[in-house]
């Protein structure tokens, strides 16, 4: 089983909160077909109660809003790096904000088959060379190595 | 056997990746519990009051839950995880 890993980059000013961010992220899996249009709404609804922002090492904060299994088609991540630095509720208290420049959209099947992918995942948000990766590098190269260290069996 | 109950948002990503990080430390400690995980948005108190230990994603707001309930979002970051475990590790022999 495969993960699809998209990627992309928010120039554009018009991304002036969380819901317009998912909005982006999410369009992307829907126009790959990953998902149903619902998906979306149910990753902005989850997120007001349950936010997903992550405040990692060095003030570094991303986002991994992600919703109902049952309106996504097939799994993976929509990579989403935003020119300006959105605040996100933050997980662990949802009265706090984290500024986060990077969101990572997940399409989630079914909890077991991705679990390995969600972990390594969280692995590499402990990894400061994946973090200035991210931040630095080109999007084919970020969509590369996100591919290789995510997308295994 | 202490029954541990892992909590997040949907019960989808993230207590799953609490579970497992957690799972590999008990057994990396030989500790045995029984652990099991669930969405917020689903349990009924009386479901977190028969745990012994709740280990959730975010702070509870729920003043019905007498269960004591660990804050365990440092098992996704990794920031401050030791000291997490460590109560985590305590509750659960306690």
């Amino acid at each position: 089983m495969t993960n699809r890993i998209l990627v992309s980059e928010a120039d554009e000013n018009h991304i002036n909160s969380y819901q317009v961010a998912i909005k982006f992220a999410g369009n992307n899996l829907f126009k790959s077909n990953m998902i149903y249009p619902q998906y979306i709404d149910a990753c902005i609804e989850r997120e007001k109660k349950y936010p997903t922002g992550l405040a990692l090492k060095n003030n570094i904060g991303v986002a991994i809003p992600h919703g109902n299994p049952k309106f996504v088609k097939e799994s993976g991540i929509s990579f989403v790096r935003l020119a300006q630095p959105i605040n996100f509720g933050l997980m662990e208290d949802s009265t706090k904000q984290v500024s986060c420049q990077f969101v990572f959209n997940l399409a989630i099947l079914q909890s077991n088959q991705q679990l390995a992918m969600l972990r390594q995942l969280m692995a590499l948000f402990r990894n400061d060379d994946f973090i200035g990766t991210l931040a630095k590098a080109e999007l084919d190269h970020i969509q590369k190595y996100l591919i290789q260290k995510l997308s295994f069996n | 056997m202490k029954k541990v109950l892992v909590v997040c948002g949907n019960g989808i990503a993230s207590s799953s990746i609490m579970l497992a990080a957690l799972k590999d430390y008990l057994d990396e400690q030989n500790i045995s519990a029984d652990l099991d995980k669930a969405s917020l948005m689903t349990c009924t108190d009386d479901f977190f009051n028969d745990k012994d230990l709740i280990v959730s994603s975010t702070k509870l707001d729920r003043p019905g839950v007498k269960t004591p309930v660990i804050v365990g979002s440092a098992l996704l970051t990794g920031i401050g995880e030791d000291e997490v475990l460590e109560k985590i590790k305590e509750a659960i022999l306690s």
